[in-house]
């Protein structure tokens, strides 16, 4: 085993100089460090604090512990979602002591100096690392998003470490952080389609997700640039289904200009050559829903929903009118709610019947969160479509957002070919 | 029972633990897959979804998913619903957290434990499993009729 040397710095912390907040952040650091066989600790430039999700009493504990014992953050530090819509959870009618822990959570983490921008996609705030900076992040999609489509490094870090590197400035130097770890290892070749969309990358995520393991992949064969959504929808599925922290995408991400950057001149040791009818089956499987019931809710924005999901939502909805029965609640941040609103592509949504909710997301869901009644929901988020039955106790329709929109109207789950599968024949 | 292994594991969380063996290949992300507030496994297309794994050894190869998986097991370990130890098959610093951090604050911890690839599967078929400190895996196999 190697061993871990510390700076004098790092040494000082550990030893209490700093405080003993600072000392309990180093020593919980120091044995993760040691577990990763890291010879050193490095310093960090920013933090994204996953934990603020609340997840029962012990962990609330301690923060409100790191907070008694004065520990402040030393880098910029952001915060993810958490557990309740702070102006809303009156009149969704959460339960107060609930909503009284969450919120205690979130004051515990402000107390120490992080940033209550409340969102798990860090990545489209402005103050988002640049390519090639240390970082600690955790939240799984803006792990793999900040990897991935900023070049930044982080490891899949577990929550707790976000808050002792945000103490301590510091990290262990392993993983992802260095550069021969983050060379594609499993390639995922790609058939020939067009018209690619969220509805494309979501079960491709997932899929590749499910089959990587624990090398690093590599997909080949994006011949357009996709968006922040698509981008975001590959992050949270890959980041879902498997324990991936990092996928290259071949001309699009930017440490896979091409494909032999993107393996380091090496052989893959996997590849998967995934089929149309791969990914048909993959999305098919995101539902565990079936057949036509009553559709009573849809749920959208997880993670986060992002400026191009409300400019599609806006189209959507423009000039239709839902089903009475269907509810729709969208999860986003109050920054790109604010920003969505200047631009127009609220009020379309808001006049179908959309319900807005920021500084939660979908995540926070559970039996006693939903509207009284609720029987069959339907989501376009993959992510969702994994955990939302263990979280809500019920089964989840999964569908594009074109096909939840169709499906409010409509007022039962409908589900159509995507555009892209019905390229498959016609770009060979 | 008869002991039918002694194997030697890499610490990620020490301590002592004995338990029913509970084995998947299937790996879990303790948020959205767990209940902390019961035990129970409660993501639904895990081959062990529906089960209470409280006070179990549980023998799964790594984690996967959140990264809240941290807190969900200390959580879980609070409350006295966590398995009495995880035994894997490769380093899962989401996993190790949640014990590491319950250790540090509250001086209490369950064992976590990686065991190399021949070991694992040794320790997956096995029935019960005690852990001492150190990372001295024994497995038992049931008496043979």
């Amino acid at each position: 085993m190697t061993t871990l040397r510390l700076s004098p710095r790092d040494q000082a912390m550990l030893d209490g100089e700093h405080g003993a907040g600072t000392q309990v952040a180093m020593r919980i650091l120091t044995r993760i460090a040691e577990i990763q066989g890291a010879e050193e600790l490095l310093d960090i430039s920013h933090v994204h604090v996953g934990g603020s999700i609340y997840t029962g009493p012990g962990s609330l504990s301690v923060i409100e512990k790191l907070v008694e014992l004065g520990a402040q953050v030393s880098v910029p530090t952001t915060l993810n979602a958490i557990s309740v819509d702070q102006q809303r959870w009156k009149s969704q009618e959460v339960d107060p002591d609930f909503a009284e822990k969450a919120l205690r959570l979130a004051e515990g983490f402000k107390q120490l100096g992080a940033s209550p921008i409340f969102s798990c996609t860090p990545y489209v705030f402005p103050s988002t690392p640049h390519r090639g900076a240390d970082i600690v992040w955790a939240e799984s999609n803006a792990i793999v998003y900040a990897n991935s489509v900023i070049g930044a490094r982080t490891n899949r870090h577990g929550d707790f470490m976000d808050i002792c590197a945000a103490i301590t400035g510091r990290a262990p130097k392993a993983g992802l952080h260095l550069a021969d770890n983050r060379r594609g290892t499993f390639l995922v070749e790609l058939p020939p389609l067009a018209h690619l969309d969220v509805s494309f990358f979501t079960p491709l995520g997932y899929l590749v997700g499910k089959h990587a393991g624990d090398l690093v992949p590599v997909i080949n064969g994006i011949t357009s640039a996709p968006t922040t959504e698509e981008l975001k929808a590959l992050c949270a599925s890959v980041a879902t289904s498997g324990p991936v922290g990092l996928v290259h995408v071949v001309g699009v991400t930017p440490e896979a200009p091409t494909l032999e950057a993107a393996l380091g001149g090496r052989e893959p040791i996997r590849t998967l050559t995934v089929t149309t009818d791969m990914l048909l089956t993959t999305a098919a499987g995101l539902s565990t829903g079936s057949g036509t019931p009553d559709l009573d809710l849809i749920v959208l924005g997880s993670p986060h929903f992002t400026l191009g999901d409300f400019e599609e939502l806006a189209k959507l909805t423009h000039g239709r009118v839902r089903h009475p029965r269907v509810d729709l609640l969208v999860t986003t941040s109050r920054f790109v709610l604010e920003q969505a609103t200047v631009n127009g592509w609220v009020e379309d949504a808001e006049r179908f019947g959309v319900r807005f909710s920021t500084d939660t997301c979908l995540c926070m869901l559970s039996p006693t969160l939903l509207p009284a009644g609720t029987q069959t929901v339907m989501t376009s988020s993959g992510k969702f479509a994994h955990y939302g039955p263990g979280l809500i106790r019920q089964n989840v329709f999964y569908g594009s957002l074109e096909d939840c929109i169709a499906s409010a109207v409509a007022g039962t789950p409908l589900t159509e070919l995507p555009a892209w599968a019905e390229s498959a024949d016609s770009v060979l | 029972m008869r002991k039918s292994a002694q194997l030697q594991a890499l610490v990620l969380a020490d301590g002592t633990a004995e338990g029913p063996v509970r084995a998947t290949n299937d790996m879990l992300s303790f948020w959205g897959g767990y209940d902390p507030a019961s035990g129970e496994v409660i993501d639904r297309r895990h081959s062990l979804s529906g089960e209470i794994l409280t006070g179990t050894i549980f023998v799964m190869p790594h984690g996967k998913g959140s990264s809240t998986g941290s807190p969900v097991l200390l959580d879980a370990l609070m409350q006295g619903n966590a398995p009495a130890a995880i035994i894997l098959s490769s380093v899962d610093e989401i996993i190790a957290l949640g014990s590491v951090v319950a250790e540090e604050f509250f001086g209490t911890s369950m064992p976590i434990a990686v065991l190399d690839p021949e070991s694992f599967t040794i320790a997956q078929r096995g029935a019960r499993i005690s852990i001492e400190p150190g990372g001295l895996v024994s497995v038992f196999n049931e008496e043979e009729a």
